[in-house]
């Protein structure tokens, strides 16, 4: 029988777990989106994976709206659809990530997206868990 | 035609809209008349104006768009202006609108371009 939540004893000041002891904070961490064709966000994440061992990388659809030159004087958007992929990091590393980025997700070709790098003044930084074997 | 060549932008600035599903063509097109290059759309779920205005809030649209937007900084205030209007974001409850400083971004620059401006 489960016990009530009533029933329940407030944990001890000194065993109440902080935040900061459940995950890492970072307080200079910088996030890096990549909006590329749809397809990408998925080598993206395994590369990251793989090379770098990083494995809290998202990425989500959307549609991007440019400017064709065939097509702008009559007024019409290029409209294609994209996967905007998000990573957080620590600023130690960014720079090296996003020029990796950059070439992986073959943004030096013409009419490909674009990467930026911002600011993440807190972030927490996920860390996947030993597993040991039974 | 591949250039294996990084320019870094910086001077870089990001606006993101929120409005209700439907009108983000017309913000674009109104970013883009004020010299944005492209957007980048994507849907989300909102709340606020319409929880407080009970039978009436089914008026709003629930479903959002989401336009993101990076321009140079000395165009961020005459494209936030154009898309602020748009967007209608005069009337209370229309959305938001808000700019982000970014430390740098990149994409492909034409070689031509970049030799123009000497980076």
């Amino acid at each position: 029988m489960k016990p009530l939540a009533k029933d329940k004893k407030p944990l001890a000041e000194d065993k109440k777990p902080l935040a900061k002891d459940k995950k890492p904070l970072a307080e200079d961490a910088k996030q890096i989106v990549c909006i590329m064709p749809k397809g990408m966000g998925r080598n993206l994440v395994e590369a990251l994976s793989q090379e770098y061992g990083i494995y809290d990388a998202n990425f989500s659809h959307a549609r991007g709206v440019g400017r064709s030159r065939q097509i702008q004087n009559r007024g019409l958007g290029e409209q294609r659809e994209k996967d905007v992929f998000s990573v957080v990091v620590e600023s130690a590393q960014a720079d090296e990530l996003f020029e990796f980025l950059f070439y992986k997700a073959g943004l030096d070709e013409p009419h490909t997206g674009m990467i930026y790098m911002q600011a993440a003044p807190q972030a927490a930084m996920m860390e996947l868990p030993e597993i040991t074997s039974p | 035609m591949s250039t294996r060549e990084l320019t870094i932008l910086t001077d870089v600035s990001m606006i993101t809209c929120i409005v209700q599903r439907g009108k983000a063509d017309a913000v674009v097109q109104a970013a883009q008349d004020a010299g944005a290059q492209g957007a980048t759309i994507y849907y989300g779920y909102g709340s606020g104006i319409r929880e407080r205005l009970g039978i009436l809030g089914l008026a709003i649209e629930v479903e959002k768009e989401v336009i993101t937007i990076l321009v140079a900084n000395e165009q961020v205030d005459r494209v936030f202006e154009r898309m602020y209007f748009a967007a209608e974001l005069d009337v209370p409850g229309a959305g938001i609108i808000y700019v982000s400083k970014l430390e740098k971004a990149a994409t492909f620059i034409p070689r031509d371009v970049v030799e123009r401006l000497g980076v």
